[in-house]
């Protein structure tokens, strides 16, 4: 099968995490942040004290651009803090439910054929039982099919190519999953009125390539692709396989009539909308310096620090990072529990971290080699580094999307990244 | 589990194992051939010319970074071990111990700390040194001995008369024939003996080719480098040697072998025109400079009035990295033309 593969990009030598999909105990307290999308937060349905049962909304929006929020846990509400701290660093509010462990459901599992529905019933389902495409960016999945819709894309492409080095939440989800998987594929084609779709899958998943072909065929072509980073990312999954750059700056796959979704939310869709439930749990990884990687199905309000100490971690841990170890976010706190916009947990030790230097730039251009979107990231970093900001943009600051191959593969160790987005915010500054 | 104290940071995490050390070390390592060829060519006097050219390069970049307040990395980073090590392979082994000290001195001074220190010197330290001596002491400089001296002095006629003195030495009976020419290939790769009776003359480093292909083959699976500046730069001397042959054709074969194998040609092509530091970024960027570096070498050996200008021509390059990094950038992802 011809392996396909974008321009530039790193190979790190995390490899994957190759546990089977284990359900996590769900814990006794969890907390459902009110935002778990991109697009305004939520408001609480809830008082303090009340009883749910999952299945229960809890949180609701009147924006388009917004995905409704249920209860992933039967209990009673022990709190709603205001302020809750988010993984990006800011603060949204939140809903904290005590386990009853009784793990009722208010609605009763109700068989449907989505097949068999129209397109505008099936988006109307996905408003409503809060699907987003699981990721950083989790944009609410209406809206995501609603823009593919009115940009009359011709393709789809379903992503089993995970986004980070070492996760393995798509590639284990694509084989373990695969009839949910292909239904799911099904379904998205039929909304969306398109008759091509691929499924791309890494070199590296020779299980999927055993398994899958003869299952898709006739619903979707299968697009083998180098396992480098940062080949899941939409744009570049989209100019690999179908030869067609987004626009830049910002550019979506819709802009050239694409529409990529996740095969975590392909699976995900067609789980919620067969018995028409909402989403409670969600496949992460685990990695880095724990004392067992794994692959768990977690129930969406989980903490972080239950996540870890299941998977076993040694006193001493310098950083927590949801995402993974080229883009994610680090985080300050345990408390922040699992939500729909977390693929992995990364952990790393004192001695894993990296390390930046006061060192020139000895012009290799080796960040020029590594660079996806074929920028000089050392021109652009050195601009920003006196504050030539104007300078920095006439080299296309914009385009970068900030995937960290430069800095990753930096001799001199400068923070590249830093300074990208500090001359971004900068920029931003000038404007207003 | 202690819940406090997590450090909170941009992106990327990780990082690549490479360094600027671990560059510059990977670049002696691949040296190390070239050295011990060296050696065994010239003896003491190669021992002698590379360990003055490395210890005078640690003691003087020392020297310079402290008096110009400068952090001392001479022991950390390996740069100035590094030119010293190349300084050394380019000179002739016959050179006086104080012309070596001279040119480490200038090619330091001049080549690197007067510009700001490592990662801001235009040119190659190295080739400043070299070229100081060049300019300021020919006549320790001259190398007209090696094969690429017979080759530029008296034509293509003694290069016959002289192959075939050296092939009685080898037993090369024709070179016509296909034993033949690889006979003279594995020997212009291993590097011509002296004529019986006449003193070995050539640089250090460049007798070899052989343990520089051995170390180009190290430099290419670490990565260190790219194949643009060497197929440029090989590319435009063999295209060069083919194009303005003006002798028999049976002596083509041997004359680009000379060419390609001989002299600074691939010393040049795989450690000093890549440096790094003085070259282009692009990889566009680094075929065309390798390409012009080679360009301008096989005018000035087919033209002009030195043996082998080679060094000039990487030079002169450098002046024009970044000229070439300002033309020549890698297109945009994405990149929409705007119709204002």
């Amino acid at each position: 099968m011809m392996k396909r593969s974008m321009k530039g990009g790193v190979y790190l030598e995390e490899s994957k995490v190759e546990s089977t999909i284990e359900d996590l105990p769900v814990p006794q307290r969890l907390v459902i942040p009110l935002k778990q999308h991109k697009g305004p937060p939520c408001k609480s349905l809830l008082k303090k004290g009340k009883g749910v049962k999952i299945g229960d909304e809890i949180g609701k929006s009147e924006d388009e651009f917004s995905a409704p929020i249920y209860a992933t846990v039967s209990g009673k509400v022990a709190g709603l803090p205001k302020r809750f701290p988010d993984i990006r660093g800011g603060i949204a509010p939140a809903v904290e439910i005590e386990s009853d462990g009784k793990e009722e459901w208010s609605v009763s599992s109700s068989p449907q054929e989505p097949l068999q529905q129209s397109p505008e019933a099936l988006l109307k389902a996905i408003q409503q039982m809060g699907l987003v495409d699981f990721g950083i960016d989790a944009i609410p999945l209406s809206a995501k099919l609603g823009l593919a819709q009115s940009k009359r894309v011709s393709a789809v492409i379903i992503n089993g190519v995970d986004l980070e080095p070492g996760v393995a939440v798509r590639y284990k989800l694509v084989t373990e999953k695969k009839q949910e998987l292909i239904n799911g594929i099904k379904l998205i084609k039929k909304i969306l009125n398109v008759n091509t779709a691929y499924l791309a899958i890494e070199v590296k998943n020779t299980t999927a390539q055993e398994q899958l072909p003869g299952l898709v065929s006739g619903v979707a072509e299968l697009a083998v692709l180098e396992s480098k980073f940062p080949q899941g990312i939409d744009i570049f999954l989209v100019k690999a396989i179908t030869g067609k750059e987004a626009p830049s700056p910002n550019g979506v796959p819709e802009d050239v009539g694409v529409c990529v979704l996740g095969a975590d939310t392909v699976i995900a869709l067609w789980d919620a909308l067969k018995e028409m439930k909402p989403v409670i749990d969600q496949v992460i990884t685990v990695y880095g310096a724990v004392n067992k990687p794994k692959n768990l199905r977690v129930r969406i309000g989980t903490p972080l620090k239950d996540v870890l100490s299941h998977c076993g971690v040694n006193g001493n841990i310098a950083k927590v990072i949801v995402g993974g170890p080229m883009m994610g976010l680090a985080q300050y706190s345990l408390e922040i529990p699992v939500t729909k916009e977390i693929t992995a947990i990364y952990v790393q030790r004192h001695s894993d971290l990296a390390t930046i230097s006061d060192q020139k730039c000895i012009n290799c251009g080796w960040c020029v080699k590594v660079c996806p979107m074929g920028l000089l990231p050392n021109v652009i970093a050195s601009f920003c580094q006196v504050d030539m900001f104007e300078e920095a943009e006439s080299y296309n600051l914009s385009y970068c999307i900030e995937c960290g191959c430069c800095a990753y593969v930096c001799p001199a160790k400068i923070p590249l990244v830093h300074w990208i987005k500090y001359g971004k915010s900068q920029i931003k500054r000038e404007e207003q | 589990m202690k819940e406090e104290g997590f450090i909170v940071s941009v992106g990327p995490h990780v990082q690549g194992k490479e360094s600027i050390t671990s560059i510059m070390l990977g670049f002696i390592i691949a040296l190390i051939p070239a050295v011990i060829a060296g050696i065994y060519y010239f003896k003491m006097k190669a021992i002698e010319v590379i360990l003055i050219s490395v210890i005078s390069a640690v003691i003087i970049e020392a020297g310079l970074q402290k008096i110009m307040k400068r952090e001392v990395t001479v022991l950390t980073d390996y740069h100035a071990i590094l030119t010293g090590l190349i300084f050394g392979l380019i000179l002739p082994a016959n050179i006086p111990w104080w012309a070596v000290v001279v040119g480490v001195f200038v090619g330091l001074l001049v080549g690197k700390h007067v510009f700001g220190g490592l990662g801001s010197n235009p040119f190659n330290p190295a080739l400043v040194g070299w070229a100081s001596l060049k300019l300021g002491y020919m006549s320790h400089m001259d190398i007209s001995g090696s094969i690429l001296g017979v080759v530029k002095l008296e034509g293509v006629g003694a290069l016959a008369e002289d192959y075939s003195y050296f092939s009685e030495g080898y037993g090369i009976e024709s070179w016509s024939s296909l034993g033949g020419k690889i006979k003279l290939l594995i020997h212009t790769l291993l590097g011509w003996k002296p004529l019986p009776g006449e003193e070995l003359v050539g640089c250090v480093g460049q007798i070899c080719a052989l343990a520089i292909i051995i170390g180009a083959v190290y430099l290419f699976w670490k990565r260190y480098i790219s194949w643009h500046i060497p197929v440029g730069f090989l590319g435009a001397v063999l295209i060069f040697s083919i194009l303005f042959y003006k002798g028999e054709k049976e002596f083509l074969y041997p004359y680009i072998l000379v060419q390609l194998l001989g002299g600074g040609t691939l010393l040049a092509a795989f450690f000093i025109a890549t440096d790094p530091i003085t070259t282009p970024v692009t990889g566009v960027g680094m075929l065309v400079f390798g390409a012009m570096a080679g360009m301008i070498t096989m005018i000035g050996r087919l033209w002009g009035s030195w043996i082998d200008p080679i060094w000039f021509a990487i030079l002169v390059m450098n002046g024009f990295t970044p000229l070439i990094d300002r033309i020549i950038k890698p297109r945009p992802f994405g990149r929409v033309k705007s119709s204002a």
